[in-house]
């Protein structure tokens, strides 16, 4: 038999293998330099490197440099106590608002995954609606509704049915928080393998003692996950809240203030203990969450029965649409209304053509857009490596360390970090402000694309990778040929996110900016009402914004599958 | 399908025996027909009710639950005095010999452990009616062989009903009092594990239930009792009944009723010459794949004996067998390949 | 040439030493079969040869050279895992031509390669399916077709038929082996299956706790098992406790529990000594009437299976040990039903005798 085993294949490769094009030239170096153990090792620590000495230690040294202002603020009592106030309501809002957001997010969850309802989709897609939309555009809408006599006020014969003030804040964060716990239990409710709970009812388990009994406590890592994530977001969030605040402060609210009315000491003050106090709250939430055990092992098999009937059932998700709707969903998109008024009375044209405020604001667009395609750039390129590295363990041990540390960024609150990098790169290294933004932002996003980036890695098996390098394939050609294609709709949309995360951000920006206003704090600053504007102005600027966004993620969408 | 009896549906993948397990189960709904357990229509009867056990392939313990706790689940969902609920489990766990392992977590078990545990959860809320589902699919061979036995024990030891859905036919002989054989979702055969290996109904069964050799002929002879096919320039004698209006047939002989010679001594009614091809060496048999003088291929398995190899490759040798251990069937009208393709 | 040599190879993982002191040669041409229990080492063994995983001590030798260092790229060996991994975003067609292209053959003939080796595996009519749309079998092909057209000659096979239904097993199995042979390649090929492994290798390695137990011919191994776990491991046998009462020039008696006693033709153990007589399966025969013989004992028979080709008995003996036999069908037409009194029998030289284990019978024979 002429067949090709090796002999013969030998014989082949060495008559014809030569690259011809340019490109597949450029290929095969990459390939022979991949297969250099020296060069993958400086490849890889270069994303390291990058990592702890851009990202990780400016945030924490930066408020370490300023720690002379720390006790500054000890002398002024009266500011002592608003700084120890706004503190406490920072974590007492995070707290409840995730707390809550658990509880009507999972019937949701659930819903989406197992209803098997026809609505499941657009359900599914409404739940993203305040995570699309700039948390900055989500602010004013809330305060158009709830508390503005434009929105429901007047239906109740209120003035303003909920000022701006702690319960507006909460009701905000809760709508922007709510989403990443659908997400993430969306997500992890999918993946699920329903063995176990087919298992569960032939043994005789109600449909609601096998969700409390098995399905819940074995996504319990994915519960915890969810929760820190919800918990982060509220902490961090700073454009919306200043927005809906009014008199009231929390910790990101009471930074901002304190950087306008130029006090440095409370700045720094509240910065770090925020830094210290979230990173040790989250850090032994993520140890000690697994541990807990869900309350109520015994069993009511009547009440229970009960629980799990056709009713019940459609009664919790009646409440659960109610509330999912009522307090999330119309809030969010209530700006549609003055946004649409804004493109009829005028407005638009005043807006195009650069009127007052608008020229501002064109620049300001133009900033958010140059930042995230930066930041983008940069995540992607040095986020890739050091993904890989957590997904495949390349380093023992050091790998869970690094898994940890790739996580401070998401949970310090975006202001506080933003404060620090500024100490950090304008204060000592007089970076131009440019500059320092793109850094601020860098460090903002890296989590969202190492962690998405690496989950996708991990779900796809290190076998094929192993196949590939038996059958000849160099480390990049594996990457191009097997890892990639499998995994470039994780990676476009690890990069949407950052792009996103990027253009909506307002904490870090609005602590590290001086003169450069991005589009979402220039927002702020019209609401705020420290620029004159009209309601329609602001109305139409949120709007540009999230038409742009929308844009840009239809752009990239279609773009990918134009590839396909 | 009788109380007491260990039943057993088998059949190549894809042929629909964990489909008909799990309507039983309820975990799916029939399209259409009934389903009786007990005597009682259970077609709107939701899985929590049905009385009935399962084990799964994938086992599928509780991860987060100790031995103790995976078989306690069903009595304790059920809401049964926690003290009656113990003697239970600890009956239970005592005759699967699991007593020592009763904290373990799943994760700390042997393969074979496990699936005693899901076996041992199946029983404890009490149903007389047990469901596996290929339950020693995702284990070592050894292992296999070994807890087949237990299993069969078991059911028996404790009065339980049971069907066992599997694709291995050793197994299925091994364990069951009667085996289903399916394919592409309907039923070939029914008959008990002799009946269905020695004289099988369909070409197929006796295709996939074991090794076989097929060898095609034509009807030459018919006598009483006894009739001649022509398979190339071979006689086959067959004793027993020929469809009579069959002419095409299809001779169905195990290879281990057909044993090697080189000098044939005792009388036998079929013996051709033919020349070893190869020969293996597999424990306690020898496989020979032999030819024909036409060059039609047959497999024979010889209990190996201590004494050296007599035939070797590319001797002449006498194959013999009996006219009795023949089984004849008329030529499938779809052609041989269709009637023993597994889809 | 392509021989594989290990020398005193040792890989851990943490605490758990997953291969320790592998010593083991393999020759051009040869099929062996790796066999154990699930956690032996069977994969790590593989693994190590390919070289995705490095050996903690000693050295690998393949063709001679050392490759301790040598990238997996570069060994001439190819790895097939157990579910395959084929690449589900690629046709059959491009899996298969993925190793040429890698190794710098151009596009049109890297094609040609793939369409040829997969006309050898009779899938050429599939060439432009996904892996996902082929049956079981044919995705084994399909995964041997692609580690062939790489132009590996050495093929590291992890259980390779443990995907795929008992029946189809029984037919691929020798397949794959005439397949290797015809292209003459050598093949290391990885199961917990003994009878596969005794079917078609030409060499058996059995591995245990990441240790060599015995290696050899299948028929070696079978008839001499080296310790009690292999007897126990490959093929069906007998394990009866006894102590030697006494010993000549032909071999040596053995008092079981309540002093039956067997004859048995090993000349080793001295009198005294706590021994276990193993016996096959098949070496034992259950008989209705008494036949004159050295082993023969008296019984009650507690169960009798058909199995198809054999009927397999258990036999009380009148001390409460159970014998087990397998009968051949064609020697046995009607099976013994249950509670009959019967002998069974079996000839000294069949009883292979073995020190008693120090930690016990059970704990010796247990498959992990």
């Amino acid at each position: 038999m002429a067949l090709t085993t090796g002999r013969v294949f030998k014989e082949c490769v060495t008559g014809l293998g030569r690259p011809r094009t340019l490109s597949e030239r450029l290929w095969k170096v990459l390939d022979d330099l991949s297969m250099n153990t020296t060069v993958k090792l400086i490849s890889y620590s270069l994303s390291v490197v990058f990592f702890i000495f851009l990202i990780l230690l400016p945030l924490i040294l930066g408020i370490l440099l300023k720690a002379n202002l720390f006790w500054e603020i000890f002398a002024y009592p009266e500011l002592m106590n608003r700084a120890k106030s706004a503190i406490l309501w920072s974590f007492i809002i995070a707290f409840t608002v995730s707390t809550l957001d658990l509880i009507a997010g999972l019937p949701l969850a659930w819903f989406i995954v197992r209803s098997g309802s026809r609505w499941t989709k657009i359900v599914d897609s409404m739940a993203d609606i305040p995570f699309i939309i700039p948390t900055a555009a989500l602010g004013y809408s809330f305060l158009l509704f709830w508390s503005r006599e434009e929105g429901i006020s007047s239906l109740f014969g209120f003035d303003s049915l909920i000022p701006p003030g702690a319960l507006l804040v909460m009701l905000l964060h809760f709508a922007f928080s709510f989403p990443v716990i659908v997400r993430v239990m969306v997500g992890e409710l999918m993946n699920y393998r329903e063995v176990y709970e087919v298992a569960a009812g032939t043994l005789g388990a109600q449909p609601f003692t096998i969700a409390r009994t098995v399905t819940l406590p074995m996504l319990k890592p994915a519960l915890v996950a969810s929760f820190l994530l919800a918990f982060a977001r509220s902490l961090s969030e700073t454009g919306a809240t200043v927005m809906v605040a009014g008199a009231f402060e929390n910790g990101p609210v009471f930074i901002k203030n304190a950087k306008d009315a130029g006090l440095e000491s409370p700045m720094v003050f509240v910065s770090s203990i925020l830094i210290f106090l979230s990173i040790a709250i989250f850090f032994s939430i993520d140890i000690m969450g697994p541990r807990m055990r869900l309350p109520f092992r015994k069993v009511w098999p009547n009440l229970e029965k009960k629980l799990s009937s056709a009713t019940a059932v459609k009664a919790r998700n009646s409440l659960t649409f109610v509330v999912f709707l009522g307090l999330v969903i119309l809030p969010s998109l209530f700006i549609a209304l003055p946004a649409v008024q804004a493109v009829i009375d005028g407005t638009l044209i005043r807006a195009v053509r650069g009127v007052g405020p608008w020229s501002r604001f064109w620049e300001s667009i133009t900033l958010s857009y140059a930042i995230g395609t930066i930041v983008t750039v940069v995540n992607v390129i040095l986020g890739l490596p050091v993904a890989i590295l957590v997904a495949r363990n390349k380093l023992g041990r050091v790998t869970s360390v690094l898994n940890m540390m790739v996580n401070i960024p998401i949970v310090i609150p975006s202001v506080a970090l933003g404060v620090s990098l500024r100490i950090f790169w304008r204060d000592t290294f007089a970076l131009p402000e440019f500059w320092a933004l793109v850094l601020a932002h860098t460090a903002i996003t890296y989590t969202y694309f190492v962690r998405s980036m690496s989950a996708a890695i991990e779900g796809i098996s290190q076998e094929m990778e192993e196949v590939a390098s038996t059958l000849g394939s160099s480390p990049i050609a594996i990457f191009r040929k097997i890892t990639f294609p499998l995994t470039k709709y994780s990676l476009f949309s690890g990069a949407i996110l950052v792009f996103t995360r990027s253009v909506d951000e307002t904490g870090a920006t609005i602590a590290v900016s001086e003169k450069l206003r991005t589009a979402p704090v220039l927002l702020v600053d019209w609401v705020k009402g420290t620029i004159p504007t009209s309601r329609s102005d602001i109305a139409l600027g949120i709007g540009f914004l999230v038409v742009l966004s929308f844009a840009v993620l239809l752009a990239l969408r279609l773009l990918i599958e134009g590839r396909k | 399908m009788e109380e007491g009896e260990y039943l057993c549906i088998i059949g190549p993948s894809g042929c629909g025996k964990s489909t008909l397990l799990k309507c039983i189960a309820g975990i799916w709904k029939p399209d259409a027909g009934e389903i009786y357990i007990d005597g009682k229509l259970v077609n709107d009867t939701p899985m929590q009710e049905r009385g009935i056990g399962y084990v799964f392939q994938e086992i599928a313990l509780f991860p987060h639950k100790n031995v103790y706790e995976n078989v306690s689940y069903g009595p304790t969902v059920k809401g049964w005095e926690v003290k009656k609920t113990k003697t239970i489990v600890e009956e239970i766990l005592n005759m699967l010999k699991l007593e020592e392992r009763i904290d373990a977590y799943p994760n700390e078990l042997s393969g074979g452990a496990k699936q005693k545990t899901a076996i041992g959860r199946a029983l404890a809320s009490g149903s007389k009616l047990l469901l596996l589902d290929e339950p020693l699919g995702a284990l070592d061979a050894k292992v296999r062989e070994v807890l087949r036995l237990e299993i069969r024990n078991l059911v028996k030891d404790l009065g339980l009903t049971a069907i066992h859905v599997t694709h291995d036919q050793e197994e299925a002989m091994a364990i069951s009092d009667r085996i289903i054989v399916m394919r592409g979702g309907e039923i070939v055969e029914n008959a008990s594990p002799r009946d269905l290996y020695l004289k099988p109904k369909r070409i197929f069964t006796a295709y996939f239930l074991g090794e076989t050799n097929l060898l095609v002929g034509e009807v030459t002879e018919k006598a009483r009792g006894k009739s001649i096919v022509r398979i190339g320039s071979n006689d086959l004698r067959v004793k027993g009944k020929v469809k009579p209006e069959a002419k095409r047939v299809v001779a169905a002989i195990r290879p281990e009723f057909i044993s090697i010679t080189k000098k044939p001594k005792r009388k036998c009614d079929n013996r051709w010459l033919c020349k070893v091809k190869s020969l293996t060496f597999t424990g306690n048999i020898i496989r020979y794949e032999v030819q024909t003088v036409d060059g039609i291929p047959i497999l024979i398995k010889m209990p190996s004996t201590d004494e050296e190899i007599e035939a070797q490759i590319g001797d002449e040798v006498y194959i013999e067998f009996s006219s009795r251990d023949v089984n004849l069937y008329p030529y499938p009208e779809e052609g041989l390949e269709k009637e023993i393709s597994l889809e | 040439m392509p021989s594989v040599l290990l020398i005193d190879v040792t890989k851990r993982f943490g605490r758990i030493v997953a291969i320790d002191r592998v010593t083991l040669e393999i020759k051009d041409g040869e099929y062996v079969c790796v066999l154990g229990p699930t956690g032996s080492g069977k994969t790590t063994l593989l693994k190590l040869i390919a070289g995705l995983v490095k050996p903690d001590e000693g050295e690998i030798r393949i063709g001679g050279k050392t490759v301790n260092e040598v990238p997996p790229q570069e060994r001439g060996t190819v790895y097939v895992p157990q579910d395959y991994a084929l690449f589900p975003h690629m046709k059959v067609i491009d899996n298969v031509a993925f190793g040429p292209i890698c190794r710098g053959v151009e596009r049109e003939e890297a094609y040609k390669m793939a369409m040829k080796t997969l006309k050898m595996m009779r899938l050429d009519w599939r060439a432009d399916s996904y892996p996902h749309e082929l049956s079981g079998g044919m995705q084994q092909r399909v995964a041997l077709a692609r580690g062939l057209a790489s132009g590996a000659e050495i093929l590291l096979l992890d259980e390779p038929l443990g995907a795929l239904d008992a029946r189809l097993r029984l037919e691929l199995r020798y397949k794959l082996r005439d397949l290797v042979k015809d292209l003459g390649l050598t093949a290391i090929h990885v199961t917990h299956d003994q009878e596969e492994a005794m079917a078609i290798s030409d060499r058996i390695i059995v591995l245990r706790r990441g240790r060599i137990q015995q290696q050899g011919t299948p028929f070696n191994v079978y008839r001499r098992p080296s310790n009690l776990f292999v007897a126990n491991f490959i093929g069906g046998a007998n394990f009866l406790e006894g102590i030697v009462t006494e010993r000549d020039s032909k071999g040596s008696w053995v008092a079981l529990r309540e002093g039956i006693k067997v004859r048995t033709e090993d000349p080793d153990r001295l009198p005294g000594e706590s021994v276990v007589v193993v016996v096959r399966e098949e070496k034992v025969k259950v008989l209705k009437d008494e036949v004159s013989g050295t082993n023969l004992l008296r019984g009650r028979v507690v169960s009798s299976r058909f199995l198809g080709p054999f009927i397999r008995y258990g036999v009380r003996l009148t001390n409460g040990d159970v014998v087990r036999s397998r009968m051949l069908i064609s020697k046995q037409r009607k099976s013994i039903p249950v509670d009959e009194e019967v002998y069974v029998y079996f000839e000294p030289r069949d009883a292979i005798v073995y020190q008693y284990p120090p930690l016990g019978l059970y704990k010796e024979l247990e498959v992990i």
